[in-house]
């Protein structure tokens, strides 16, 4: 059995790299199992990572999710801890990973946040690799401003792993720097003893945030979907812009964002209707304003979804902000497309070798 | 249209005996003015109406029915509108509301409807009109109050309680209608249609748009051009201030249109356009009345010296000019007029000339070659014979059939011999404003009427090359170009851009500036940012390989600083050219009407000044002179203080490249060549940046 721990030196797109990597060993028949030690991002009902039951959906895993996703660390337990509180981490998750790998050809174990992440409990990264014996693949995000930091993060990542590193995805990377890494700082990489076996460019796509997950968060009130709208979460926005110009120079704004959503005030009819008039996923309407009824007609037409919401345009901006250019890997039209995406950018066959993966 | 506008019969369905309903309304309107047609009230509720057997279906009706009109509420339409259908009316008007314009319900039934329709090639008038009043088959099939008085003037308004108010105002004003549309809706026939058909009619002169929205902007321009060939189109857009276009978008659900696309449009199509309800009637009675002056050269004749020179002033701000009198006409005016009287134009022939000093000085006036038309005007004075000075001035007009305007000011003492000059063919305006901008409008009608043939280029391009690159880009959802692609584009097109080429590190920088030489000008190449000098994307005058080193590093520091989201494409390294002025071209495509160029002088002429022209092609050599020669700072192309003159010839060839690209490629939306740079006479013109949107799919 091999363990992989898919490291990250963020939160960035571990869940990604897992999801892929397990549907394609799964794909070529090695039983497959996936373990989330420490959580962070509890759903809304219980105490389990929201990872852990994405990920048992996705590759049809048969364990329990609770056993997926032992540890949920949040706040209030990080407290109790600095309290002394008697918890045992370490046997809690041994014992669920000794369910999990019990009869599978392949472990992939998530990490969670930073490579620092979980010291306060005692289960770092590297000490989560070394407990059990798993061997690393680190996913490390290209650092636009200051790309010498992404390169140190690698090196980091060696000095605390080791030789458990075995090899280093880099995501994010901008096309102009795309054959610069694969030609050059791959086979420097190589020489250092860090094999890079992925260069995941930037993607607008990944970054991009459904129209039923802006519903969800916005707490806002649809008022119209359209004939086309019954595939809220296929609809993909990528861009946001807000609408706030005089329609001309709105229309020429407008023209350039593809695929975006368009933040705007109720009585604005003119920016709504140059919003249609362009690729836009849905309009949002702020301060509880609604639009007329002959915009509703033409939204309706075009199956473009307006969403009235009760804030104004500077809180809807950060809520959406914060939610875009996060990986957030849920929706089916979106998961197709990254994978297909990670098939094209990461080396599998060279995975396979350097993680000696066998049946 | 003829059997919407003098049916043979009529089906009035949802006809009533209230008549302060609409059905009543309605019914009693077409009986009562006189319709000869046959009458089929249809409403279950009655046996008769108004002494007509009212039918309790369309199909009960035993003869063929040549129009439908609907009067019931929205939701019963489209089972009726099938039985009409099927009875074989090919004809419907709908003046109920409850359609597009209430929101997705009402639009859903508006696409029913059409679908009937459609099925049974039946044409569909509104909904949610007043209807439609045809003066001459005498059929008032609208819910206005009143009949119009019978006239020359075809009224097309998507308002339609701006009908019944200008109907209310017209009988006082004593202006009369051939036809009054009211387009509602504009579900199936529009602006385009209505065009064609009053155009055809014999009994219209003029016709009179008002406007929210044009439905099929490439029709329109097709249709209007055709029409106002041979009928004066004067047309009011409402929505082109930014309030207004907000309301009419809130009001239609479609966007106004910008103010430059629809007067570039107007102007193309002989359209002339105003700004005023007011001046709509203006103009158009002037239509109705007056022969068109072949020129812009006025004699103002006037009892007043204070209203000669306001009248004066207003004719050369409005570009028209005060008539230059011959001799002759000096000599023959200073033998009868009082000495203290005013020769030269504007004639003032004093505070008390009579009927006989009007008649004989505006004949001298009208016999002067020099002369294209006259605007009369009169103060009253205790002792004018205003009824007599009127008909003299009917008289002499008919005498010479040339143009003339009446400007009697006040209102008691006048007003009988206003109605004098307008029961005649003297249209008359209560202040020298008016009348002048009418004359305007009547000379830039018999301008466009005399345009001289012209022609258009057409250019040997690669459009299979441009075709590739536009497929490619959309094939991987990139939509807007620039750098490279659109450098291949411009080329494919002949339109000269500087050697060099995109860099993606320094190294391959320096080998481009050592293949084309120093000095070179180096420019970021990214998608997402668009003015590259607000974030030190642009850098010129680099003469050495060492500054392309520390160029390259400290220009994607910054920009990636500024923007570090960005996706940087490259940086360009081109030859840099030095001499020339700087000049923009730019295409736009309008929603409604498609591509508008545009071209203006670079920089801050354009930025700031907004100095700028457009055509909506295909142009003409004509439109590319008159664009250039348009904008404010022409004399600046034109060599200023000794400079050299521009290579006009260079941007005129420019313009039609990009003008032939546009109509080509619908997929691209807007360009901008910013700055082409153009050399004095025969150096040419180079494109040193371009930019290109292509349109993204809108689902």
């Amino acid at each position: 059995m091999v363990s992989i721990f898919i490291a990250s030196t963020g939160i960035f797109s571990e869940r990604l790299v897992s999801l892929w990597l397990g549907l394609r060993l799964k794909n070529a028949g090695y039983k497959i199992g996936y373990f989330k030690p420490i959580g962070v991002n509890p759903v809304s009902n219980m105490m389990i990572d929201d990872d852990a039951i994405f990920m048992k959906k996705s590759l049809g895993l048969v364990e329990s999710v609770e056993t997926i996703s032992p540890v949920v660390l949040t706040d209030e337990l990080i407290k109790k801890v600095l309290q002394k509180s008697a918890y045992d981490f370490e046997s809690k998750i041994k014992q669920s990973f000794s369910v999990i790998s019990k009869d599978k050809d392949v472990v992939l174990i998530s990490s969670t946040g930073t490579l620092n992440f979980g010291n306060i409990i005692g289960l770092s990264a590297n000490k989560i690799a070394e407990l059990f014996d798993a061997e690393v693949l680190l996913l490390v995000r290209y650092k636009t401003s200051m790309c010498m930091l992404s390169m140190d993060e690698i090196l980091v990542g060696k000095d605390i792993f080791k030789d458990r590193l075995k090899s280093v995805i880099i995501n994010a990377v901008p096309n102009m720097e795309n054959e610069f890494l694969s030609k050059v700082a791959v086979s420097y990489f190589e020489e250092k003893g860090v094999p890079i076996c992925g260069i995941i460019p930037r993607d607008k796509i990944l970054g991009s945030v459904s129209v039923a997950e802006l519903i969800e968060n916005l707490g806002g009130t649809v008022l119209c979907l359209g004939d086309k709208c019954n595939k809220l979460d296929e609809l993909l926005v990528e861009n946001l812009c807000i609408g706030a110009m005089n329609v001309e120079s709105a229309l020429k704004y407008f023209r350039s964002l593809p695929n975006k959503a368009v933040i705007t005030g109720g009585d604005r009819a003119d920016i709504q209707i140059a919003a249609l008039e362009t690729s836009t996923k849905c309009i949002i309407l702020t301060g509880n304003l609604r639009p007329s009824a002959a915009v509703l007609g033409k939204a309706t037409e075009m199956s473009v979804p307006i969403i009235m919401v009760p804030t104004d345009t500077l809180t809807t901006v950060g809520r959406i902000t914060k939610m875009m250019g996060h990986l957030r890997l849920r929706e089916k039209k979106k998961i197709t497309y990254a994978c297909e995406l990670l098939d094209k950018c990461i080396d599998y066959e060279k995975l396979i070798k350097l993680f000696k993966i066998s049946k | 249209m003829e059997k919407f506008f003098n049916p043979k019969s009529v089906a009035i369905i949802g006809a009533s005996h209230d008549e302060e309903k609409v059905g009543g309304v309605i019914l009693k309107n077409i009986i009562q003015y006189g319709f000869k047609g046959k009458i089929f009230p249809v409403n279950p509720k009655y046996k008769e109406l108004k002494k007509y057997k009212c039918y309790s279906s369309i199909s009960d009706i035993p003869e063929d029915i040549d129009l439908a009109i609907f009067i019931i509420p929205a939701k019963f339409i489209p089972k009726i509108l099938e039985e009409c259908g099927q009875k074989g009316v090919q004809h419907s008007l709908i003046i109920s509301a409850g359609f597009k314009e209430i929101g997705p319900e009402g639009i859903k039934l508006e696409q029913e409807i059409l679908k009937i329709a459609k099925s049974f090639d039946m044409r569909i008038w509104g909904p949610n009109c007043l209807g439609l009043i045809d003066t001459t088959s005498n059929f008032n099939a609208s819910f206005a109050g009143l009949m119009p008085i019978k006239g020359e003037i075809a009224l097309i308004s998507q308002s339609g309680a701006l009908c019944t108010a200008i109907l209310d105002w017209s009988i006082n004003q004593g202006i009369g209608f051939s036809k009054v549309i009211s387009m509602g809706n504009k579900a199936d026939l529009n602006e385009s249609d209505f065009l064609e058909a009053v155009a055809q009619d014999s009994n219209t002169k003029v016709i009179i748009c008002y406007l929210e929205n044009v439905v099929n902007g490439k029709r329109f321009i097709e249709v209007a051009t055709r029409v106002s060939k041979f009928k004066p189109i004067v047309a009011i857009k409402a929505g082109v201030t930014q309030a207004g276009a907000r309301a009419a978008s809130s009001h239609t659900g479609s966007l106004a249109g910008s103010r430059i696309a629809y007067e570039t449009v107007f102007k193309k199509c002989g359209i002339l356009s105003v700004n005023s309800v007011e001046e709509l009637f203006d103009i158009a009675s002037a239509f109705v009345k007056t022969p068109i002056p072949n020129g812009r050269k006025i004699a103002i004749l006037t009892n007043a010296g204070g209203v000669g020179i306001l009248t004066a002033d207003a004719i050369e701000k409005s570009g028209l000019y005060l008539a230059e009198l011959s001799s002759e006409t000096l000599e023959s005016l200073q033998d009868f007029l009082p000495p203290a009287s005013n020769f030269y134009n504007p004639v003032d022939i004093l505070g008390d000339a009579q009927s006989d000093r009007y008649e004989k000085s505006l004949d001298i006036l009208l016999q002067d070659k020099n002369v294209n038309g006259a605007i009369v005007c009169f103060t009253p004075q205790a002792m004018s014979d205003v009824e007599v000075i009127a008909q003299k001035i009917n008289l002499t007009q008919k005498k010479y059939n040339k143009t003339v305007l009446g400007c009697f000011m006040g209102e008691n003492s006048v007003s009988k011999g206003i109605k004098i000059l307008r029961d005649n063919n003297v249209p008359n305006y209560s202040f020298p404003e008016r009348a002048v901008n009418t004359f305007l409008a009547l000379s830039k009608r018999f301008e466009w009427l005399n345009l001289p043939e012209d022609k258009s280029v057409v250019f040997s391009v690669d459009k299979d090359k441009v075709e590739h690159i536009i497929n490619e880009s959309l094939s991987s959802q990139k939509y807007y170009l620039g750098g490279i692609d659109a450098k291949e584009i411009m080329l494919a097109y002949n339109i000269k851009m500087p050697e060099g080429g995109l860099a993606k590190s320094s190294d391959e920088a320096v080998l481009i500036a050592e293949k084309i030489g120093y000095p070179v000008v180096m420019k970021i190449v990214s998608p997402e940012i668009k003015h590259k000098t607000d974030v030190g994307g642009v850098k010129t005058g680099i003469k050495s390989a060492d500054e392309i080193i520390d160029i390259f590093d400290l220009m994607l520091y910054r920009v990636k600083k500024y923007y570090p989201e960005a996706e940087i494409t490259g940086i360009s390294v081109e030859q840099q050219i030095i001499s020339g002025r700087e000049v923009i071209l730019g295409m736009n495509v309008d929603p409604q009407f498609g591509p508008l160029i545009m071209f203006g002088l670079g920089g801050i002429y354009v930025e700031v000044l907004k100095d700028v022209s457009f055509r909506v092609p295909p142009i003409s050599l004509r439109d590319v002179k008159e664009m250039v020669a348009e904008i404010k700072t022409f004399e600046l192309l034109l060599g200023a203080r000794g400079e050299k003159l521009s290579d006009l010839e260079a941007i005129y060839e420019n313009i039609f490249k990009l003008a032939q690209l546009a109509l080509d490629f619908p997929q691209i939306i807007e360009m901008d060549i910013n700055p082409l740079k153009v050399g004095y006479v025969g150096k040419g013109a180079v494109a040193l940046d371009v930019r290109l949107t292509l349109k993204a799919n809108t689902r």
